[in-house]
């Protein structure tokens, strides 16, 4: 290969190289921010663990835990109760008010009495 | 002499092809793509710690949604506003009215009453001036933790 062949090899792959590098800052940058939105998962642990709150107080007056389920189910797509328990857990090391505790607590023993029943 | 140099002019562009960056511009669209693949396709961005406000508009109705159903199920004022400001809507009102029509023409009257009932009572003055008593707020890090046990 002679020496002008040589130098476009090298020129062609340090385009390659300025080219993922601009594809990832575009990619980074531009594009996923713009394409993809935060899911309800994301959400900061406060803002869970309100969330679950909200579902706990619901499930308080209406007392149907398949639907306290289903509406775990779009915060988390893991197990209810895993998330319920992370709630509790923030909830007791930042003071909530008892009375949100005890709808909580009392939303996981159901969800734990139910998973017993099941199993 | 005249034969000479127009022997000369016809074989000068053939001996020296010009050629262009070509090969350049194929590097670095091949460049692009493997950088655009690798940030879409197998280390996408991935959202951690997010606010309400940063959800998308179907996720926002559903968290819109679950606050008006314990408003509508507790009457805590306070705290459905609270947890509305969340979702930083420029009007709170007319969100509300727009899901509720929207829950309407779904024929989700149970969601529709509970959106409506928030709004009205976000319209009403008595909202703004005589809070409820409620025995605690929200209690997120991002608003003044105003708990207070009964």
């Amino acid at each position: 290969m002679t020496s002008r062949g040589i130098k476009r090899l090298i020129f062609f792959f340090v385009a390659i190289l300025a080219g993922i590098l601009i594809g990832i800052l575009l990619g980074w940058g531009v594009i996923s921010p713009n394409r993809a939105t935060p899911n309800p998962e994301s959400l900061r642990i406060d803002y869970q663990t309100d969330y679950v709150l909200m579902i706990a107080e619901l499930y308080g007056s209406e007392k149907d835990l398949s639907l306290a389920e289903a509406r775990l189910d779009y915060i988390c797509d893991q197990e209810g109760s895993l998330l319920v328990q992370n709630a509790i857990a923030y909830a007791q090391e930042h003071q909530y008010a008892s009375c949100d505790l005890a709808l909580m607590l009392s939303l996981i023993a159901d969800l734990q009495m139910q998973s017993l029943e099941v199993e | 002499m005249t034969n000479q140099e127009t022997h000369k002019l016809k074989i000068q562009p053939t001996s020296h092809p010009k050629q262009g960056p070509w090969y350049l511009i194929t590097g670095l669209v091949i460049g692009l793509l493997l950088g655009l693949a690798y940030t879409c396709l197998l280390n996408p961005v991935i959202y951690e710690n997010s606010r309400p406000a940063s959800l998308s508009e179907a996720d926002q109705d559903i968290y819109r949604a679950t606050i008006t159903r314990v408003y509508a199920e507790t009457g805590h004022l306070e705290r459905a506003i609270s947890r509305l400001s969340l979702l930083e809507d420029e009007n709170p009102v007319f969100s509300l009215g727009a899901q509720a029509q929207q829950a309407l023409a779904d024929e989700n009257n149970t969601e529709a009453y509970a959106l409506a009932l928030l709004a009205s009572a976000l319209q009403s003055p008595q909202s703004e001036s005589q809070p409820t008593d409620t025995p605690c707020l929200v209690p997120t890090q991002t608003l003044p933790l105003i708990t207070r046990t009964p």
